[in-house]
């Protein structure tokens, strides 16, 4: 039912009239929606960022073959590609390299064989490239010639023709530019760090001679007994290399980033149910300020159906007003979300690349659908309630009051039973990562059913106290509250929610720093660590001899080092291998199986292995033998699961052996990093001085201190967290803009009170106080409610996501300042808010405040 | 009143902002169009030619030395193609080309194994007539022995599974073998070399060093078999054998030949081209080889022969119209040829595009058979 | 319409309130009639219940016993929505407190009845227009209401609720809010309106010289209407 012109008008100059709320309004739904956006972009993001750091350069390859040495020989790819009828092969070789002028930004050297496919459009897809056939021999013929995409080219500053320097194995080399990859508007992933050379120039760049990283089969036509010979015929003539399939590794790290973007959906959606309110208390005001005209209409005729439809459609239009407006500033987010994502992508899951930028149609459409569907159902109980607007001397306000106390015991024990299912879901059953995100909103739902009965308790309390100490006025602050739950109800339940998000990711976050600072204590004890910054796929290191120069050095004691190489795997994904010596750089902390720590290996027979606890926990089930197999330069071979060590550095699955055994099954005799004590009496800036000039500077490596590791450590972890930090900052603003749109409505609905008061003499200042003591204790009561929801919620974050999401067990920190910081906060929130009806009740002339019937 | 539409216009330009932000951004979310590159094009002929040899005088030829490949020259094919009949009298033709060509810089020794200046590819076609079918296939490859390579002493190119050794005493086993068409065949020379042109040296245009090394085995006796898609046809027949290499290009105003090879029943062999010119006109550069029934051969001149066509056939894959039906007079020799193809489309088209194919020779009281290419149409 | 005799009828009814939990009585067991075109009045002190017995007539509220009738047809047994649809169509109401829209102006304010009762166009542009002209306020149609003085706001209030040619017009206290002078004017607009339209008016008030303008007039006493004209 369309309403009629007139009605849309009398809408219509409403919002104009009071703009500062309509904006509010506007604003809170922009706000959900745009950070709805925002997530959704950065979600696509990472898993598009996954998708890309591991397809292959060829769309249609089925598996890859690897080696668990440095390269795989050139050999098996010719006695392959006989094998499989010169076609479905291709060897690649993809290794990292540096450019001086991007330090932190990896490169990637792609060398290909142009003639391996029958075009070279299959390894560009669709993609236009400038290259002249004069280009074309370069690329084939000269040690240095490179494709690169526009946007390497722009970001070099150069032209088609030009050449630049990068570092290759400690090494630098001139590379010339003699074709462009042309992106267009494409997604920019996938040509955007890499630089494409001959197979040929490759080898030589990269020091890969005799050796290719890795070859690409398309094996979609063969039946898995083919398969199986072609795997028999590896694992017999080369044993170290290993045939996976290409979407094992993949489907390995899909598992990473679901539990991350999970994460980042349930922020978000978060943040929609504090916008919720926040969109309720704004509308709702729109519609208490309109009470009385709504009687005038009433009484003039116009039916109650009527004025709900035109309710109804007013939050249609703004919904979708905002929602496009919440539509354009996610989209800008977006850009800001990408990059903390990517950031934490790099840190946590060891996943580098340039970050994408898309946004399918399909997402906005979602966001909007959302910001509609917020709108129309926060306007639903205030339209409702506006069908029951009575005309003009019908309504009674203790009326209505009365008649929501009635509901508020039903309310407390449906609010309870959520709770409690939410508390069982959540804490007290083992269930998946998604249940126990409904799990926690059913907690946080069921509590706002709660507060009305709290708040009630907490009202006569605070009624009891104040009596003796208080005047007169602060009095009737008191039993304002008490006498007006209904309307205090949903100020305080939108409050107290973005409190308890708010104190909840405190304690997440300051759990998860203590957690780390105590593991950084206790894994990085030496004083100096030197490493190379090298990434661990790139299988680089320091060489041996190094370690006996270090350690002729005066001063120098209990010299230990470890090694790092990338293992792919086709069950486990891409892992991690650390093997330690005496003397570790990291001692393990160890938190099931093994008694002791890593020197205790030892006393264990056969080879054995620590594992890290995200990847144990994610592998459980796997794992449970006790055992597991990784590919080794022998074949795969049979570790024995010895214990379960604390690792926060990475997400990715962590391994750790003794360099004893390192040697014995893997052909690699470089160093990643070596660390050392100083002996008393020595100057540690000395001794720095003397390491650096005993290695040579080609070497990409890091010296620190013991204390400079701390520190980047938690230069990381704020940079991690910085997505966590930025959603407490919005619980914040949504807290305060939704209180202020609440209490502005609760106060100016209280003109003819307020007017009453001051034509008794009470002067200007002193309702001013009176309303600041109100909001106060609003600010106040919803404070201390908050503390139990945003415990409860603390304590399922850390000890329950955290460990699901992530596999990490984190200590539960809690500091009475978070508990004084939540309230303090609340009570700002609130009194902030009072300031503008403050204001406006200092302007109001008494008679126009009476004046009602 | 008036403040009202200007409020409600402000709302709607703001809005549109938004909106073209919005849309601004989910651009990236549509595809560009599907382009692709080719290599040949990339290979294309403008290449500085100062560090390659060019063919300028005429050379002794040593058998089988020169049957191998001779990289001081950018360019050199070793072209096969044949008439064979299978035990019911079906015909077919075959097509084995090797193409071999520099890429002009050095490059020095210590290097990569896949390290090479030279890229090879080749061209393989079947011809099917009683089922009226052609089949080609390309192969492209880096000139790396694992994959692509020549023999430098005798006859012998390969990619990959296709590959022409040499066999015995002036006998040669070609393998070739592509999405289940393949052929086995061992040829054997009925008749010596025969050099063309100048004592082999065959000039293409006026200027010095356009011009290549050229000779043919104009016949030799083949059996073998030829497998396509699971069936096998034993087969016999005659085959014929170019080896030409050089460094050169057309001249700027010859746009390609008409080339035909004709082994008549009286054991006399015949080559032809005609270097068509882009006025239409035949260039006198064109030239030919009569070798008679005991290996005796002469050089044929533009003036020696005349090509008339007499019919043109549209391919229906590239629209291109190429002449399909001769007749080729020799006056000298009293022979009045009219060649005309076993199948029409016989056009190859992957890098490059020309017709090769079969063709059947009848003239008075002669018959025969051969091949004949054309390019640059 | 067929106008029978009496217009709106009280048949036997009671009305009373809760506040909280105490019963506060208006009426009980009162039968009134009120005749057809004719000027009725409801006098009584200030709180005592008269806005109340207006509600009943419009339909806004219903009797707690007994029934409304108007034109012998039950009002009170309607539904809400009924009761409501009646009064856009048969009912007008002039409020004392005017209660125009503050965000229409006046002649939007008086196009509204119309609107609702779809009526729209030139033909309610004219009728709008002849009754700003019968109340004077030709100059003041596209003004809005908070600019007008209080006479000028209960002029258009009149012809608003006059506009879409109701049975009955309804009046609480229309002078209630303004001073003497103005007082005269507006009841003289006011009910030579009525009369010119033959309308039911009925009118509650507290000032008694309205007695001689009235056809009939009431007093609420004892909970009981008693008839004093």
């Amino acid at each position: 039912m369309i309403p009629k012109k007139s009605l849309f008008k009398i809408s219509f100059n409403h919002y104009l009239k009071h703009k500062i709320q309509s904006i509010l309004l506007i604003l809170g739904i922009s706000l959900g929606v745009a950070v709805i956006v925002a997530i959704d972009i950065a979600n696509i993001n990472a898993r598009k960022s996954f998708d890309k750091s591991l397809r292959s350069i060829s769309g249609k390859t089925t598996h890859n073959i690897y080696s668990s040495t440095a390269g795989l020989s050139e050999d098996l790819y010719f006695s392959l590609r006989k094998i499989l009828g010169y076609k479905n092969i291709i060897p690649i070789i993809e290794e990292p390299v540096y450019l001086k002028q991007f330090p932190a930004q990896q490169f990637k050297i792609i060398g290909i064989d142009p003639f391996s496919e029958n075009s070279l459009l299959s390894f560009f897809g669709s993609h236009d490239i400038r290259l002249d056939s004069r280009s074309f021999e370069l690329f084939l013929t000269e040690p240095n010639g490179a494709i690169i995409s526009d946007q390497l080219l722009s970001k070099l500053d150069l032209q088609l023709g030009g050449s630049f320097f990068l570092n290759s194995n400690s090494t630098q080399r001139e590379i010339k530019i003699v074709g462009v990859i042309e992106s267009g508007n494409q997604d920019t992933l996938a040509f955007s760090n890499k630089i494409l050379v001959d197979i040929a120039t490759a080898q030589e760049l990269v020091d890969y001679k005799g050796r290719l990283s890795r070859i690409d089969l398309n094996l979609k036509s063969y039946s898995k007994d083919k398969i199986d010979e072609i795997k028999n015929f590896i694992n017999s003539k080369y044993p170290e290399s290993y045939l996976i399939r290409s979407d094992a590794v993949a489907k390995q790290s899909k598992k990473l980033t679901k539990s991350f973007e999970l994460n980042l959906t349930a922020l978000s959606l978060m943040t929609l149910l504090i916008a919720f309110f926040l969109i309720y208390n704004s509308f709702n005001y729109s519609l208490v300020v309109r009470r009385p005209l709504f009687s005038i209409l009433r009484s003039i005729g116009v039916t109650s159906k009527e004025i709900f439809y035109l309710i109804l459609t007013e939050a249609l239009i703004i919904g979708a007003v905002s929602s496009v407006i919440g539509l354009a500033l996610g989209i800008i987010l977006g850009e800001f979300s990408v990059r903390l994502v990517s950031n934490t992508l790099s840190n946590i899951y060891s996943v580098f690349g340039q970050t994408t930028f898309e946004i399918s149609p399909l997402s906005l459409l979602k966001a909007v659908a959302i910001g509609i569907t917020a709108v129309f159902s926060a306007a639903i109980i205030p339209s409702l309630e506006a069908r029951f607007i009575g005309p003009v001397s019908l309504s009674s306000r203790s009326y209505f009051n009365l008649s929501f106390m009635r509901f508020v015991p039903y309310l407390f024990l449906t609010g309870a039973f959520m709770v409690s299912l939410g508390l069982y879901i959540t804490v007290f059953s083992v269930s998946s990562i998604q249940i126990t995100f409904i799990g926690l909103f059913f907690i946080i739902i069921g509590y706002t059913l709660l507060l009305p009965a709290l708040m009630v308790i907490l009202g006569r309390i605070l009624n009891r106290f104040a009596r003796p100490f208080l005047g007169k006025i602060y009095l009737i602050a008191c039993r304002n509250y008490t006498g007006s739950i209904d309307k205090n109800y949903i100020a305080t339940a939108s409050l107290t929610i973005a409190v308890a998000v708010f104190l909840s990711m405190t304690v997440l976050i300051e759990s998860f720093r203590s957690t780390l600072t105590l593991w950084l204590e206790n894994t990085f004890a030496s004083d100096v660590f030197i490493s190379v910054t090298d990434r661990p796929s790139e299988n680089k290191g320091l060489d041996f001899s190094l370690l006996q120069k270090i350690n002729s050095i005066d001063g120098v004691k209990n010299i230990g080092y470890s090694r790092k190489i990338e293992l792919i795997t086709d069950g486990y994904g891409k892992l991690n291998l650390i093997a330690l010596s005496e003397n570790p750089p990291i001692n393990p902390q160890i938190i099931s199986g093994l008694i002791g720590d890593f020197k205790d290996l030892d006393r264990l027979e056969g080879d054995t292995v620590l594992l890290s606890e995200s990847f144990n926990n994610r592998y459980k089930e796997r794992l449970k033998d006790g055992y597991l197999f990784i590919p080794t330069k022998k074949g795969k071979h049979r570790f024995i699961i010895a214990g379960v060590f604390s690792d926060f550095a990475t997400q990715r699955g962590t391994l750790i052996v003794k360099h004893d055994l390192f040697q014995k099954f893997w052909d690699d005799n470089k160093i990643t990093s070596i660390s050392l004590d100083v002996s008393p009496g020595f100057e540690i800036g000395n001794i720095l001085r003397n390491i650096r000039s005993k290695i040579p500077e080609s070497y990409n490596y890091r010296l620190s201190t013991n204390r400079d590791l701390k520190e980047s450590a938690h230069k990381i972890f704020n940079q991690t967290f910085a997505i966590t930090n930025a959603m407490r900052i919005i619980a914040f603003l949504v807290a305060f803009f939704g209180i202020l749109g609440a209490l502005v409505a609760l106060e100016l609905s209280r003109k003819k009170e307020i007017g009453v008061l001051r034509s008794l003499g009470v002067k200007v200042s002193e309702v001013k106080n009176l309303i600041f003591f109100e909001t106060g204790i609003i600010g106040l009561l919803s404070g201390i409610l908050s503390i139990p929801l945003g415990l409860i919620m603390a304590y399922i974050l850390v000890n329950v996501i955290s460990l699901k999401s992530f596999g990490w067990t984190i200590g539960f920190l809690i500091k009475p300042i978070y508990l004084i910081e939540a309230v303090f906060i609340s009570l700002l929130a609130a009194m902030l808010a009072g300031i503008y009806p403050s204001k406006v009740f200092s302007k109001i002339r008494i008679s126009e405040a009476i004046r009602e019937e | 009143m008036r403040s009202k539409i200007i409020y409600s216009i402000l709302v709607i330009l703001v809005l549109t902002l938004f909106i073209l932000i919005i849309l601004n951004k989910s651009e990236n979310y549509l595809q560009s169009d599907f382009k692709t590159i080719n290599i040949s094009k990339v290979l294309s002929n403008d290449i500085d030619k100062t560090v390659f040899q060019r063919a300028t005088k005429p050379i002794k030829f040593y058998f089988p030395k020169d049957h191998g490949s001779h990289p001081e020259y950018q360019t050199e094919w070793w072209y096969f193609t044949g008439n064979l009949r299978d035990t019911d009298n079906n015909r077919f033709g075959y097509q084995l080309t090797f193409f071999r060509r520099a890429l002009g810089s050095k490059i020095s020794n210590d290097n990569s194994a896949w390290r090479s200046n030279e890229v090879y590819f080749a061209h393989f076609a079947i011809t099917d007539v009683k089922n009226e079918k052609y089949y080609s296939f390309e192969k492209w490859s880096r000139a790396v022995p694992k994959l692509a390579g020549s023999d430098s002493g005798n006859l012998g190119v390969w990619i990959d599974d296709w590959r022409v050794t040499a066999y015995l005493d002036k006998g040669y086993l070609l393998e070739s073998n592509s999405e289940n068409k393949s052929i086995s065949l061992i040829l054997k020379q009925a008749k010596k070399e025969v050099l063309n042109g100048n004592k082999g040296l065959s000039q293409k245009s006026m200027e010095p060093g356009n011009a290549s090394y050229y000779y043919s085995i104009t016949r030799l006796n083949t059996t073998g078999k030829i497998i396509i898609d699971g069936r096998e046809y034993v087969v016999e027949g005659l085959s014929w054998f170019d080896h030409e290499w050089s460094t050169s290009v057309l001249a700027p105003n010859q746009t390609g030949w008409d080339w035909f090879s004709i082994q008549l029943g009286d054991n006399t062999d015949i080559m032809i081209y005609v270097l068509r010119l882009k006025d239409g006109s035949v260039d006198p550069f064109s030239s030919g080889t009569f070798v008679d029934n005991l290996g005796n051969a002469e050089h044929l001149s533009s003036s020696d022969f005349y090509v008339n066509i007499k019919d043109y056939w549209k391919s229906p894959k590239t629209n291109i119209k190429y002449p399909s039906k001769w007749n080729i007079t020799i006056p000298k020799h009293s022979l009045t040829l009219d060649v005309e193809p076993v199948l029409n489309n016989q056009e190859f088209s992957h890098s490059f595009t020309y017709w090769e194919g079969a063709v059947r020779v009848s003239g008075g009281n002669i018959s025969g058979e051969g091949y004949v290419e054309l390019t640059g149409y | 319409m067929i106008r029978e005799h009496n217009c709106v009828q009280f048949e036997s009814l009671s009305k009373s309130y809760f506040d909280g939990d105490k019963e506060i009585k208006i009426v009980e067991d009162i039968s009134v009639s009120f005749p057809n075109g004719k000027t009725t009045l409801i006098l009584g002190r200030s709180g005592c219940g008269k806005s109340t017995l207006l509600n009943l007539i419009s339909g806004v509220d219903v009797p707690s016993k007994g029934r409304v009738l108007v034109n012998n047809s039950s009002l009170s047994d309607l539904s809400e929505n009924e009761r409501t649809l009646f009064r856009r169509k048969h009912v007008g109401i002039i409020f004392q407190f005017f209660y125009l829209i503050p965000s229409l102006t006046v002649l939007e304010n008086i196009l509204f009845p119309l609107e609702l009762n779809n009526i729209s166009g030139n033909k309610s542009r004219k009728l709008a227009h002849e009754f700003l002209q019968k109340v004077d306020l030709n100059d003041k149609a596209d003004v809005f209401p908070d600019t007008l003085s209080g006479g000028e706001q209960q002029r258009a209030a009149i012809a608003r609720a006059i506009v879409h040619d109701p049975q009955i017009i309804i009046a609480d206290e229309p002078t209630g809010n303004l001073d003497s002078k103005t007082r005269d004017q507006i009841i003289n607009i006011l009910l030579n309106l009525v009369s010119d339209k033959n309308k039911t008016l009925i009118l509650a008030t507290h000032s008694e010289d309205l007695i001689d303008l009235s056809d009939n007039a009431y007093l609420i006493e004892n909970l009981k209407l008693k008839k004093i004209k």
